[in-house]
């Protein structure tokens, strides 16, 4: 039996915004999503040998888990210049991101 | 010279076919014929030899999936948040393509936010299939790999996630690889599921993507999830290995349930010439493979709404304005992103939420690793493993847009080298009755290409043989 799957919260957390006929259509999808990644609790342990603290341990295939973990040397690069970032911004003065005020009322 | 006749003959395919099948979401014809005269005139000055020493993609034309970025050249991810983002850096297998040759044509079709399997969710239309118009191509690389079946560019660049190089590869009748996880860089390649994002090559033959892989791979200081030391071969000695000796496990649960007759054919068909030309073949047991598409689901629509975040008007994309904040990231993620985007964002956002993490995501986490360790295990056993691409060849156009579930099951062959990381390739094995393409999937060990372009271009020498 799947978790209930509450819409409200769910778009609330996502920043998602829908409409009703939305929420109702995407809601049921969701539900039958549920249902089948369900199946993923029924595996017999004895199929998952391997306990939660081994997550990470090096395997031959594991590409992810296999590459060693690296530091980047303590050096400042130059970074990509802040003109050309803030071009694809919707709103900037030309130094900063504009967005609207948090507590409502104009941009600032 | 040969580089002007390619050249001339994508161009008469564009002109002739682009505005039915819409492979590109933008193109730059007329930059690349100026990078092609320019090539012309290096081979007439310099030879062949030495051209090619200094440019080894000379000449090929390139489609580049419009997930991947190009300085000064639009990347929409086929979304309408990104219409008109037009990025400030090209990503590094992009520009090592290119400084090796390549000529760019434009940017191709996709998924929005290659989140899809058949092109449709492009907010820009969908492609079509160059085999049958009524068609989808597959995806989410739809554009490149029908680009590259149609004629309009040599070779493509695509991304795969779930399978979006290898399944679009299969319905169009190229072939579809997918190196080792961080052999190719992923910086410049805007993020869906990273984890699991990968780049990877749509071409006509199986030494093209060889070449390209030769060229593309290799540490980049800009992607930290790269492997450092992976190691490399030379992989056009690699070509000519043939397929005898090679030991092939088909994994018994790839032949059952959900695969359709002609596919299933096609494959065993194929899989008795490989036999007779020398390979050993045998069924085996490959537990878990089953559930490869929940455990792809869960973990990648997570990584997606986090991913996804991002697009909240304020950094790049499109801004629906509000007086207040928040009011504004509403209305913007609400109507700049698409239906599929919101199901997989919410889907990620549900695995993750309180009193859910440990049902699904950590769990989903202990049957991708268990899987990982039973691929090392069938590794020992076998240098490859085989099986179909696809379970279906292509569908008709609308035929499951309205059905998620049944849109998802096109990763059921393809998830799995994406959960552990294998380099995969799928290759043309042959047609169904309305004479559509089926693809065969060969999957080698980590960091094994070579093995894979071995077996890939064995099985292209016994396929031109045969004809």
């Amino acid at each position: 039996m799947s978790r209930k799957i509450d819409m409200e919260h769910l778009t609330q957390l996502a920043r998602l915004r829908l409409s009703p006929e939305e929420a109702e259509k995407l809601g049921e999808d969701l539900e039958r999503m549920a249902v089948n990644i369900e199946s993923l609790s029924h595996i017999p342990e004895e199929w998952l040998a391997e306990a939660p603290e081994e997550f990470g341990s090096k395997t031959e295939t594991a590409a992810s888990a296999d590459a060693r973990q690296w530091l980047r040397p303590d050096v400042p690069e130059p970074s990509l210049p802040r003109e050309a970032l803030l071009r694809n911004a919707p709103d900037s003065d030309g130094e900063y991101f504009v967005v609207p005020r948090t507590l409502g009322g104009q941009k600032g | 010279m040969w580089i002007r006749d390619e050249f001339e003959k994508n161009c008469d395919c564009l002109n002739e076919r682009e505005s039915d099948l819409h492979c590109f979401l933008s193109m730059q014809t007329e930059k690349a014929r100026a990078r092609m005269l320019r090539q012309e005139e290096l081979l007439a000055q310099v030879g062949e030899a030495e051209a090619r020493r200094r440019f080894p993609l000379l000449g090929m034309t390139l489609g580049v999936k419009d997930n991947l970025c190009v300085e000064g050249f639009p990347a929409t991810c086929a979304s309408k948040m990104l219409e008109h983002y037009v990025p400030v850096y090209t990503a590094t297998a992009v520009d090592r393509a290119l400084a090796a040759g390549a000529i760019l044509m434009g940017k191709t079709n996709m998924d929005e936010f290659a989140m899809g399997s058949s092109t449709e969710t492009s907010c820009f239309g969908p492609t079509r299939n160059p085999w049958d118009r009524e068609r989808v191509p597959g995806g989410s690389s739809g554009g490149s790999a029908a680009a590259v079946a149609a004629g309009m560019a040599r070779a493509a660049l695509g991304t795969d996630s779930g399978g979006s190089v290898r399944q679009p590869a299969a319905l169009c009748g190229v072939v579809g690889m997918k190196p080792t996880y961080g052999k190719i860089s992923r910086c410049g390649l805007i993020a869906y599921a990273s984890s699991f994002d990968e780049i990877g090559t749509l071409t006509r033959n199986v030494e093209d993507a060889a070449r390209l892989l030769a060229v593309m791979e290799g540490y980049d200081g800009r992607d930290d999830s790269m492997c450092r030391e992976a190691p490399t071969s030379d992989y056009r000695s690699a070509l000519a290995g043939g397929a005898a000796g090679l030991r092939i496990g088909i994994p018994q649960g790839w032949l059952g349930e959900g695969l359709s007759e002609d596919v299933k054919r096609a494959l065993l068909a194929a899989v008795e010439r490989f036999r007779t030309a020398g390979a050993e073949i045998e069924t085996t047991e490959l537990p878990l493979t089953e559930y490869a598409v929940p455990v792809y689901h869960v973990l990648s629509f997570a990584e997606a709404g986090s991913n996804l975040g991002r697009y909240h008007g304020v950094l790049f994309g499109r801004r629906a304005e509000r007086e207040a904040l928040e009011e504004m990231y509403d209305a913007t993620r609400a109507r700049y992103l698409e239906t599929e985007v919101k199901r997989r964002i919410l889907l990620g956002t549900f695995v993750l939420a309180g009193g859910n993490y440990d049902v699904y995501y950590r769990q989903a986490e202990r049957v991708r690793q268990s899987l990982r360790r039973n691929f090392d295990r069938a590794f020992r056993r076998y240098d490859l493993l085989l099986g179909p691409t696809t379970a279906t060849t292509a569908w008709k156009l609308g035929e499951k847009l309205a059905d998620p579930m049944a849109m998802y099951l096109s990763d059921s062959y393809t998830a799995a080298a994406n959960l552990t990381g294998l380099p995969a390739v799928s290759v043309p094995c042959g047609s169904d009755s309305r004479g559509l393409p089926v693809g065969m999937q060969l999957i080698a060990p980590a960091y094994r290409e070579d093995m894979l372009l071995r077996a890939a271009a064995a099985w292209e020498r016994i396929r031109e043989n045969d004809a």
